[in-house]
């Protein structure tokens, strides 16, 4: 059987994380190629149901970032970030799911290099927990597919 | 449900005696049951795509219960709501959808929920137990609006008190998973026949005798719609409020002084024909004067909460209900659903023309009632 292959969903906001990612690829550092990466333009537009539905949609792990707090453009985007994701860890936990398959961190533009190590270290939890039961056990189908958009209804 | 045979669509005679009581079309004008019922009746080529109206009904029933021609025009639409997400489109939901996919998510694969987390020692449960006590959504609508105050748990917590007192130690079960209520209503057909499936097995190992819910979407999804389809479960279902009916003299209660009214809610009144259940379960508290609302019973209007809209029209009809609750002077208004309790509550929540009427849980009343938890203090 084929090594497990992760596929995480990372929703990185705009004004921050994202530009944190370019800084460490445009540094030339290697990282997992294991993620997705979805801009939103806060970390706090990213609701429970976005997490969710990256689940239902079979995601093995779920990263949200944003700015450090006390830098977010929008002031208190972050803060409201932790509050909705606070509902969400709580939420996966009633329903079963293992806690180590989301994570909130904060990225700055300029710290590419945590970027990247923070993508390693979160790639390689999820890789440790294994495939997410949302997606039936299997873990040979995958990358080889085109990475799926997730939908945002509202 | 999928088909529209028991809908009798071919009846409907316009008279437009339903959209003259439906809730949403006093304030959303887009919506006209009449005319969702007139366009099934047109020929294919003719039907205009019913829109975004199609999502603000809330299935409550009250223009089947005026149509003078027995066409139950709640149940078209799941019909076409099925319909039109063959085609691609999805519900405008609220809350971005987390709630259904929380329904998803328990019908894709057998998970270790942790749903009992809030069980204390004081309450008796036995797994061995013929009486089944159903937690339902509860876990996760009390996560979800914690904001708003919303302590739905507590009412199956107060009805495993009052089980208690009736010398009934009921089981709970991990493995129970949502019911699929919405998902059945709302045209997702498929997400409800998994969750069905996955808690018919449920029932098959559990084999109960009697199972007892708080939530009357719970008791017409699991008394109706699983047995007419499944058979199962093979026993009563019962809401909480007819237990506490049937046996009411045994329960061991103390005097509460206290004036109190009574929302109906559509699951338990229209759509199961119990409205004398809860009152009596109400009058089972000596010192509880109950004053009606200017609508109740068959007349009472819904909640307008659904997982598939909220905008200002389904907040005005909440606003209605709560001024209504307010108008009568008492002190506390009960409801018997955990939906119920959310929607009036997030519609009070940040609005101080609303009225902040408590708003309690009917079995949390009873409960409150019973003697041990009064010498609890």
């Amino acid at each position: 059987m084929a090594e497990f292959e992760p596929r995480i969903v990372v929703f990185a906001c705009n004004w921050c994380s994202y530009a944190g990612a370019d800084t460490a690829g445009v540094s030339r550092l290697h990282y997992s190629p294991k993620i997705r990466v979805i801009r939103t333009m806060c970390s706090g537009r990213v609701s429970t149901a976005h997490v969710l539905r990256a689940f239902t949609m079979g995601a093995d792990g779920v990263l949200v970032s944003g700015c450090h707090l006390g830098d977010c453009h929008y002031i208190f985007g972050n803060h409201w970030a932790i509050k909705q994701f606070e509902v969400t860890k709580n939420i996966l936990h009633t329903l079963g799911l293992e806690d180590g398959r989301i994570r909130l961190e904060w990225v700055s533009a300029a710290e590419g290099p945590r970027w990247a190590a923070l993508i390693d270290e979160f790639v390689a939890q999820v890789q440790a927990l294994g495939p997410s039961p949302l997606r039936g056990g299997s873990t040979d189908e995958s990358f080889t597919e085109q990475p799926v958009a997730v939908e945002v209804t509202e | 449900m999928p088909d529209q045979r028991g809908v009798k669509v071919l009846r409907c005679l316009d008279c437009g005696k339903c959209t003259s009581v439906c809730p949403v079309a006093r304030y959303n004008h887009s919506l006209s049951p009449r005319r969702l019922v007139r366009q099934r009746t047109a020929s294919n080529g003719s039907r205009r795509d019913p829109g975004e109206a199609l999502w603000s009904c809330l299935t409550c029933m009250y223009c089947d219960t005026r149509c003078p021609q027995e066409v139950t025009i709640s149940r078209l639409m799941p019909v076409l709501r099925h319909e039109v997400r063959q085609n691609g489109q999805k519900p405008p939901f609220t809350r971005c959808g987390a709630m259904e996919s929380v329904a998803v998510i328990q019908s894709q694969a057998e998970l270790p929920q942790n749903r009992l987390d809030w069980l204390t020692d004081d309450l008796r449960t036995d797994p061995e137990s013929k009486t089944l006590l159903w937690v339902g959504c509860t876990p996760y609508f009390d996560t979800f609006f914690a904001e708003n105050g919303v302590n739905t748990v507590a009412a199956v917590a107060s009805a495993i008190r009052i089980l208690n007192a009736l010398g009934i130690e009921p089981a709970v079960r991990k493995d129970e998973r949502c019911c699929g209520h919405d998902a059945l209503w709302g045209g997702d057909n498929e997400t409800f026949e998994k969750l069905a499936a996955a808690n018919v097995n449920m029932f098959n190992d559990a084999a109960p005798e009697l199972v007892v819910t708080v939530c009357p979407e719970c008791s017409l999804t699991l008394g109706r719609e699983y047995r007419e389809r499944f058979g199962l479960p093979d026993c009563d279902v019962k809401h909480i409020s007819e237990i506490i009916q049937e046996h009411a003299a045994q329960l061991p209660v103390t005097e509460q002084p206290q004036v109190v009214t009574f929302e109906d809610p559509c699951r338990l009144g229209r759509h199961q024909g119990k409205y004398d259940e809860p009152r009596a379960a109400l009058a089972t508290v000596p010192g509880l004067e109950l004053r009606e609302m200017q609508h109740s019973r068959q007349r009472a209007t819904c909640c307008a909460g659904s997982w598939l809209t909220c905008n200002q029209s389904t907040k005005k009809i909440q606003v209605d209900i709560l001024r209504e609750a307010a108008a009568t002077s008492s002190e506390v208004l009960v409801t018997a659903c955990p939906k119920c309790q959310i929607h009036l509550k997030c519609a009070q929540s940040g609005d101080e023309q609303v009225p902040g009427i408590e708003i309690r849980d009917l079995a949390s009343v009873v409960a409150g009632a019973l003697t041990e938890a009064q010498e609890r203090g």
